[in-house]
Order: C-alpha cells, then structure tokens, then sequence
C-alpha cells in the first residue's frame, strides 16, 4: 500500500475487544470458543466472523465452562487456543483455569471487567476483578496477567500473552475492562509493535516423552500433543512426571512446587510497564487499564508545573511488577496508586512493596477515575 | 488382535462392579476398530470411572474435570482440522454423577454431532463419594442422600440427547452380550454417538438400595427405558458459511490516510450526545469520529446505553484532538447536543448539567424543557432533520462550521459508509451545511 507524501501513518478506528481479536490472530490463534458477555461480546463475534477465512475454528459454546474447556481441549491437541469472557463469566470458568494450569496447557484468557459482584452492571466499567482473577488458583499459583491500558495495547499485549502461554505452558489472562475494550479510538496500525509468533517447546520425536518430565524445578516440559506418536497421559489431579495420577509423594510435590516456579523464576522477564519520567518529580502516578488513561492526562498536565509526577503504567499484573515498581518509587515523597473499585484492590499489594513512602490511593466505584480525582491526590 | 485393555495387575474396582465389563466391551470394540491407536484419545470423567485410565497404557489418556470430560473432548476434536495430525477419535467415559453435572456438554456435543463417542457408566449412583443419587437414580430408590427413596423421576438421556438431534444413542447392560457391538458401532460412526450402559455398583447401589441385577432389567422393562439403539441417523453436514470478506493477510480492512489539512483543530474538544436509543447519537458519532481520523486527529468515542440497548437512552462521548487522546472519559464537555427526552434525563441524573460538569455549550431540541436557569441554545433539531438524523445533522453542523473539519474529511467519512446508507446521509450532511461531495474524494475512495 502506498502512503501519502504528507504522512507516513495509517490509521484505523477500532475498539479495544476488536485490537484484542486482531491480536490473537496476529499471533496464530487458530482455535476460538466463546460465549456471549458484556463488555467482551466483539472478540467472540469478530473471531467468529474471520477466524474461518483465516483457516482457524471459531465455536459458539452453550457457557462459560464449555468454552474454556473446548479451548483446553484444542490446546491438548496442539491447537493455539483462546476464549474471552468477563467477571461473571470468569467466575464459572476458574475450574477448568486450574486444569490447563494443572495440566500445563496453553491457554489465553482475555476477561473484560464490568461492574460487579454477581450480575452487577452489565453495562458499567470497573476494575473490580484483579484480585479474583490474579489469585484464582487454589495454592495461590500463579497465572500470567497482562492488562492493556488502551486499544494499542490490546492488540501488542494479546501477542505477548500468546507468546507466555505457549513459552510457558500456563493459562495466560488479558485482564482489561469495559472503557478499555468498548472504547473506540484511532490507532496507527503502522507502528504497531510486529507480532512476534512463539511456539510451545516439542518433544524430541525420537527420545522416550516423560509428560512432565523437568530437570530443574523451573524448567517448562516439552509438548507433545494428544493424537500424536508420543503416548500423552494428563490429569487434572496431582501427578507425577509421566503424567500419572498420584498422592503425597516427593515426584508428585515437586511437580506441584515447579508449576510456581516456572512463573516465578520469569518474574523479571515477565515485568511490563511504560515508565514515564519528568524532572524534578517526587510523586509517582501508578495505574493500569483505564484508570491509567486518568493518570496519563494529569502527568501531562502537570508536566510544566510546580509538581511534576512521574507515571507508571502497569502492564503486567502478575506476578506482580516489584521490581519495576521499586525502581519508579526510588527517590519518590508520594505514591498515588488509582484504580477503579472502592478499596484499592490492587493498591493493597502495592503497599507492601513501597516501605515507608506516603501511599495515597484514588478509588471510585461505578465510575471511571477521573483527573480531578488524580490531582487531589498529588496536589493535597 | 492386540488388546488395548491392561488387566495383569488386576483392577482398582470392587468385586461385582460393573465397571470392568464396560472396560472389556471397550477393548473388544477398540480391536475392531479402524483407527489407528495413537488417534485414539480416551477421555475420562471424574469418578471411579476416571481410574480406567491406568488399564489402558497404549491409549492417549486425559482425565478431566468432573462433568467436563465431553466438553474437552469436543475441543479436542473440533480442532483437528488446525492441528497437525488432524481430527482425533476421542471417547469418553463417563458415569451418571459425570452425566448429571456435565449434562450441557453431553446436549451440546449432540448437536454439534461431534466425532466423539461417549460411554455413560450408569450405575444410579455416585460411587467414589459414597452413594449418593444422582439425576438418573431411579425414582423410589434409597441411597445415602435419600434415606426415604429418591423422590423424583429419573433422567432419560436418550430423550434428552434425542430431542438435541443425537446421531446414535444406544443402551444396554453390563455385563451385556451386544455392548461390545454398540460401542463398536459408536466409534465406527463418524459424529456423535453415546452408549448408556445401566450396570451395578455393589458397594453403594446393592448395599443400600438392594439393586440387583433384576433392577437393572426392569428399569428397562418397567421402568419405561427403552433398550437396545435407540436414536440411529445419518450423520449432519457441517453448512457452508459465506467468507467475511476479510483477507488473511490484512487484520485491519480498511485503513485511512490521514491528511491533517483537513482539520483545523487546535485544542482537544470534547462533544456530548444525548438522544434517544435507535435514534442513532453514536452512529452520528462514529461517523465524526471516521471523519477526525481520516483528518489525522486522535479520537476517542465511549458510549453508554441501557442493557436493553433498543430502548431508552443513548450517549456518546466523543473526544477529538490534535494528538493522541490521552483520557477517554468527559469531566465536562466543550458542547454537548441533546436531542430527545430520554438523553436529558438521563444528564440531569446524572447532574451533567448544572455544577462543574456543565457543558460550556449545550444544545437542545427546541421541543424539549429544560430545568430553569440552565443556559442553553435551543434550535429544532428533530424538526429539521427528522428523528434519526438530528444527531448526526446537529453534529456535522458544528464541527463544519468551527472548522474542525472541512468538507473533505467529512465527505471521507461518508465514503466509507454502506451504499444504502450514503444518498440519505449525504441528504444530511448537505442541509448541514456542507457543499456536495467533490469528485476527487468519491474516485479516490
């Protein structure tokens, strides 16, 4: 395509859910199970809509745990999987989440919050889901949560989320909310970062295949997929490194112990933030999904002036950014940590990690942060 | 033929179960079958019924979820034309407390008529948690949970799967002379096909409830449950489906080239709509935004409506800039156009229209009474453009006329409208204000 002599961007008008479709496929999903929810309804329709022509499967589920479990089954067969949801329907799915953890199962999750509990409102933003969805596991494992801040990011942090699933083995959530994914706005496809398409690790074709076989504690096993010439034997139950159903004994745990640190021993690698630096700043701005969006116009603001701030976006939730975080808080007199539910979800894991700095959070509920709110905080 | 079915260390069920005969029907049907071992994934349910596993070392063997062991063997299967080895022949062992709890996934696999081949281990009660009813216990018989006999009608699958279009449904008991044949028949089917095998648990079933072997038969005979095939029709034909007129190689359709002459934006403005639902505020919206972003300019557009979504009110919240829009939301809005009751109510609930969140300029339909003391322009918009077009038209108007963007961006957004919907609009946009469409931009289009 040609550009004009004017401009070297194109742009595209596009909502986030579309971004997060697009980067699915950029990243070679080629199996897609939905169920319809507010606000994540345009992932399953786009996927529904193109995935065919792209060569891939697209399947309307009868619910939520159908639909995390057709994607669990593709993946099982070596397909590149995907379903996206919200809260409610998070909620159904966290069974079948700790399976594809359990079995080591490549999944990506993209879960759009809205106003909660229950039902709550179908039509409302919130962030109200990190903690349920950063500690859905029973054992506190740990799951890959990657939270875009705007449609740019859907589409780049749905590639990286594939790329973790795969490299690691492990469900991987996209964690965004109803402004972030509903939101249209115009995006320049052409600096979008290039999708960079990450495999699964195979089993060596002519070795004898241990399921779960490790050498160290943080080593991913390699794949070898139901239906192929390597016998697969899995469970959702403990087991041990051939994928055999067992109970308390040293292999068994220490297959329990290595689905953390295959994660944990990542946390560095997995960190992802943008950082954004003015001189002279003493407070640092902190936010994820659209409560970000608030931040980023207050440090712009406030760019020139008497109180500049620095902002840290957070982009990957969990495992939790401490190092990230810390060197943004180095030198820092205020942290203001906005989020929007009511008791600052996430600010509660913050906290710890910030010593003896003055912490004020911004929270509101049923309604997006908004700047005034930010700058209370930084100014007060 | 060889056996699939590992016996030599014996097996982890309870003398008198039904279990091992299922299992050996299996084997012998597996022996006949024509797939190659390796195709073969063997899906196991929660339950005693999960240990089959272990018995058969040469198989694929995946041991799932309680109730979801059918869903994930659909999964399984519907991604065989993008996995390497292709389709898989999953079958899948499940038992009536599996049945019970994962039952959608049995209706669903039905109609997709998914190559699966499930066998319902029926042996009226759950077993490993100890003899408790399930949704097919038969009606009057005492279990752990219901010391005075269970008070309900027992399940029908054969009714149930039937009437969500089950290709092959067969039941029959076990030990039983023609389940080996029905199993076999159900692998050898290319969609979905599901054996019910009605068999005794002796350590639950028998102990507590007396079932015996006469029970079982005269479920059949009394108890109204057909034996034998059941449900026997040819396989469905997956329908063709039309392209979406997407390409493989461009994720993103149409891109605009944006040519900043077309704006003379300075400062970022934020607009407010306020209208009726299906009157259409966010299309008049949408369309603005098209037309920002082929002029270069961020735009951000977040809308609002009740779940409803065809009733009601309607809000757009559209943000133009000369960058990047950084936040999407509206603290107050430069202008803000409400077209019909319900938008307003909805801002006075809001209390958008008074306070700091005032609109600086608020324009309304002249039809329409505002709270007094509010400040406010009002001109007849529905009048003059008609109810579905008064958004759009009031909205082009002002953005035209403050040189936001000039007839070219706005006759760009036109183009990329549906045809059926372009001489209409362009009717609009032409009583806003704008001059007809320039040839240029409809041949460069």
């Amino acid at each position: 395509m040609a550009t004009t002599s004017h401009t070297a961007s194109r742009v595209v008008l596009s909502a986030g859910n579309a971004m997060i479709a697009r980067g699915a496929m950029a990243a070679g999903c080629n199996f897609f199970s939905g169920y319809p929810i507010t606000p994540a309804s345009e992932v399953y329709a786009e996927m529904m809509r193109v995935l065919p022509d792209r060569g891939g499967v697209a399947v309307g589920a009868p619910d939520e745990i159908s639909a995390l479990s057709y994607a669990v089954g593709a993946s099982l067969a070596g397909a590149r999987s995907m379903t996206a949801t919200s809260g409610p329907g998070w909620a159904l799915m966290i069974e079948t989440v700790q399976y594809a953890l359990m079995t080591e199962t490549p999944v990506v999750i993209a879960v759009s919050q809205r106003l909660g509990p229950a039902t709550g409102g179908a039509t409302q933003g919130a962030q109200g889901d990190v903690l349920l969805v950063g500690h859905a596991t029973s054992g506190g494992y740990p799951i890959p949560v990657l939270s875009p801040v705007d449609a740019r990011d859907c589409y780049e942090l749905t590639i990286e989320a594939f790329r973790w699933a795969e490299r690691l083995r492990t469900p991987v959530v996209l964690l965004t909310d109803k402004e972030t994914s509903k939101t249209v706005e115009t995006i320049d496809v052409d600096t979008l970062a290039p999708a960079i398409v990450e495999d699964r690790r195979p089993a060596a074709a002519d070795a004898p295949f241990r399921p779960y076989g490790i050498e160290k504690l943080h080593d991913v096993p390699a794949f070898a997929p139901v239906g192929g010439r390597h016998k697969v034997t899995t469970t959702g139950s403990a087991h041990d490194e051939m994928g055999r159903l067992r109970k308390n004994d040293p292999g068994t745990l220490r297959q329990l112990q290595h689905l953390a640190a295959k994660v944990t021993a990542r946390a560095a690698d997995l960190e992802r933030v943008r950082l954004r630096c003015e001189p002279g700043a003493r407070t640092l701005l902190v936010g994820y999904g659209i409560s970000a969006r608030a931040c980023r116009q207050v440090a712009h603001e406030l760019a020139d002036s008497e109180h500049p701030v620095d902002l840290l976006e957070v982009l990957s939730l969990f495992p939790v950014p401490a190092r990230a975080l810390a060197k943004a808080a180095q030198g820092m007199d205020r942290v203001v940590i906005a989020e929007e539910n009511a008791t600052g979800l996430y600010a509660g894991l913050l906290k710890p990690l910030l010593g003896d700095v003055d912490v004020r959070q911004v929270n509101t509920l049923g309604r997006m942060v908004s700047p005034t709110d930010i700058r209370e905080a930084v100014l007060a | 033929m060889k056996a699939f079915l590992d016996t030599s260390n014996g097996t982890p069920y309870c003398k008198g179960c039904g279990h091992p005969h299922v299992l050996e029907a299996l084997d012998a049907a597996l022996q006949t079958a024509d797939v190659l071992p390796h195709r073969i994934a063997l899906v196991t349910d929660i339950g005693c019924v999960g240990l089959a596993d272990a018995q058969f070392p040469e198989l694929h063997t995946v041991h799932a979820l309680h109730g979801r062991a059918a869903a994930l063997a659909a999964g399984m299967q519907l991604a065989g034309t993008v996995t390497e080895d292709g389709p898989l022949k999953p079958i899948v062992l499940v038992g009536d407390g599996g049945a019970t709890i994962g039952l959608l996934h049995l209706v669903h696999a039905a109609q997709l008529d998914v190559d699966v081949t499930v066998i319902v281990h029926n042996n009226l009660i759950y077993g490993m948690t100890g003899g408790q009813h399930s949704g097919f216990t038969p009606q009057g018989l005492r279990t752990t949970t219901t010391p005075h006999g269970v008070g309900i009608p027992p399940l029908d699958l054969a009714h149930v799967l039937g009437g969500a279009g089950c290709g092959y449904f067969a039941r029959t008991r076990a030990p039983g002379r023609d389940l080996a044949t029905l199993v076999a028949e159900g692998i050898r089917r290319p969609g979905f096909a599901c054996i019910e095998a009605l068999e005794l648990c002796p350590t639950f079933a028998a102990r507590i409830g007396g079932v015996t072997g006469k029970t079982l038969t005269a479920m059949g005979a009394e108890g109204g449950l057909a034996m034998g095939v059941i449900h026997d029709r040819p396989p469905r034909v997956a329908p063709t489906r039309d392209s979406s007129g997407v390409a493989p190689e461009d994720l993103f359709g149409k891109r605009l080239e944006p040519r900043p002459a077309w704006s003379g934006l300075q400062e970022t403005v934020r607009i407010l709509l306020a209208g009726r639902a299906g009157e259409r505020a966010q299309s008049a919206a949408k369309f603005v935004a098209t037309a920002a972003a082929t002029a270069g300019l961020g735009a951000t557009l977040r809308t609002d409506n009740p779940v409803t979504q065809g009733k009601g009110f309607s809000l757009a919240e559209l943000i133009l800039s000369p960058t990047q829009v950084r936040y999407t939301g509206l603290e107050q809005a430069d202008l803000a156009i409400v077209t019909a009751q319900e938008g307003l109510t909805q801002l006075t609930q809001r209390d958008l229209l008074e306070g700091p969140s005032a609109p600086r300029r608020l324009l309304i339909d002249a039809r329409l009474d505002l709270p007094a003391g509010t400040r406010c322009e009002s001109a007849p918009l529905r009048e003059r453009f008609g109810p579905l077009a008064c958004s759009l038209g009031a909205l082009v108007e002002i953005v035209h006329q403050a040189g936001w963007l000039d007839d070219r961006a706005l006759w760009a957004a036109w183009k990329q409208l549906p045809e059926a919907q372009q001489p209409g609009t362009r009717r609009v946009l032409e009583k806003a204000g704008l001059s007809a469409p320039p040839d240029a931009v409809q041949r460069s289009a």
